[in-house]
Parts: C-alpha cells; sequence; structure tokens
C-alpha cells in the first residue's frame, strides 16, 4: 500500500469537506439554504473519502503491524481531525441561520 | 521558464505534490521553478509568481486572496482534489502551464 497516498487522499478530501462546509455557512448566512444543504451534502461526501483513507491505513497496520508513524501521517490525520470539527460545527450553525432567518421575517 | 508557487498552510503535503511536479516538468522537459510555501508567505512572494495554485484543503481561502490581491487574481487558482490526492504531478502542472499560456494571451 502507498501510505503517503493514503495521507494525500486524507488531506485534499479533508481540506475539500472543510472547505465546502465553511462555504455552506456563508450560503446559509446569505439565506440560500437549498444551496448550503447541497453543499453540506458534497462535503459530506468528500469527508466520507477522507475517512476511508484513514480506515485503509487503520485495516493495514491491524493485518501487517508494520506501519511506521512519521510526521506526514500525523499532519494528515490532523488534516482530517479538523475537517470533522468544522463539518459537525457548520452542520449546527447552518440550522442556526436557517431559524434565524425564519424568526426575522 | 514558469514560475509556479503552491501554497498550503504549513507548505507539507504541497511540498510532497511540488517535488512530484518537478519531476514531471523534468519528464517533459518543461523548464520552470516550482516550490511550496505557507499560506503566509504569499504576500512575498505573489509578486515574481506567474501562477499560484492552493492546495484544495485552502480552497476556502480562494476568495480571500483573490480580494487581497486582484491585481493578481487571475493566477490565483486552486489544485483539483482529485489531482492532488492520487499526487498527480503531471496533469497538476500541465493545468498550470494552460493557465500561465492563457494569462499571457
Amino acid at each position: 500500500m502507498d501510505v503517503i497516498q493514503e495521507c494525500m487522499k486524507m488531506i485534499s478530501y479533508g481540506g475539500d469537506a472543510k472547505s465546502l462546509a465553511l462555504l455552506a455557512i456563508k450560503q446559509s448566512r446569505d439565506g440560500k439554504h437549498e444551496e448550503a444543504a447541497a453543499t453540506m451534502k458534497k462535503a459530506e461526501e468528500s469527508l466520507l473519502k477522507s475517512h476511508q483513507a484513514h480506515t485503509n491505513l487503520l485495516s493495514y497496520d491491524a493485518e501487517n503491524q508494520d506501519l511506521h508513524v512519521t510526521i506526514f501521517m500525523v499532519h494528515a490525520a490532523d488534516h482530517l481531525n479538523a475537517a470533522e470539527t468544522v463539518f459537525v460545527l457548520a452542520k449546527e450553525i447552518v440550522l442556526l441561520h436557517e431559524e434565524v432567518k425564519q424568526c426575522l421575517k | 521558464m514558469f514560475k509556479i508557487a503552491l501554497i498550503c498552510e504549513h507548505g507539507a503535503s504541497t511540498g510532497l505534490c511540488a517535488r512530484k511536479m518537478i519531476e514531471a516538468a523534468e519528464k517533459l522537459g518543461i523548464e520552470c521553478s516550482i516550490a511550496a510555501y505557507s499560506d503566509s508567505q504569499l504576500d512575498n512572494i505573489i509578486e515574481n509568481m506567474d501562477c499560484i495554485l492552493l492546495g484544495p484543503q485552502l480552497m476556502f481561502k480562494e476568495e480571500q486572496f483573490k480580494h487581497e490581491y486582484p491585481e493578481h487574481a487571475k493566477k490565483i487558482t486552486v489544485i483539483n482534489t482529485m489531482d492532488y490526492g492520487m499526487m498527480n504531478g503531471e496533469k497538476i502542472l500541465k493545468d498550470a502551464v494552460a493557465l500561465i499560456e492563457s494569462l499571457k494571451k
């Protein structure tokens, strides 16, 4: 297995998910709720792909137990972690924006 | 001579990507200088670059950068998530060169 490749997948899809989640917040702030929902859906898909790469690494190590941890792997895990945090919070913030807009009507 | 800068948060994953691109450039015989920088260095380098490639994890900052450097907005672009994840140096390089060529016209 190409460890660096899996790490790169974690970083790029994780970053993608984070960017999309932040975009969804902006869209919902502008009152574009349907667009925001679609963007969050895309963010979720990217997050899943990032997770999949992480899972690949974990299951490889469970099987072979010879994976050496490098700073680059830690960096990749950091990206995934950040993406997940932002995604979960973005979900809440999008809902919050929706409710606020409803109240202001 | 094409001057290409890759930007990400710490220059870690783009550093790897830059290496792949340099390999591709040597293979294809394209004369260029490619290096990875952190986003905090952008201010110092943007003036001298033909093209600024952002890692997909920085997609959410694209608008901000374009806003901060309106005169350089056209040369800022985000690397395709799939190409970045697969570290397809050749494709990323070709896209960057195509962008630079289109700007020269």
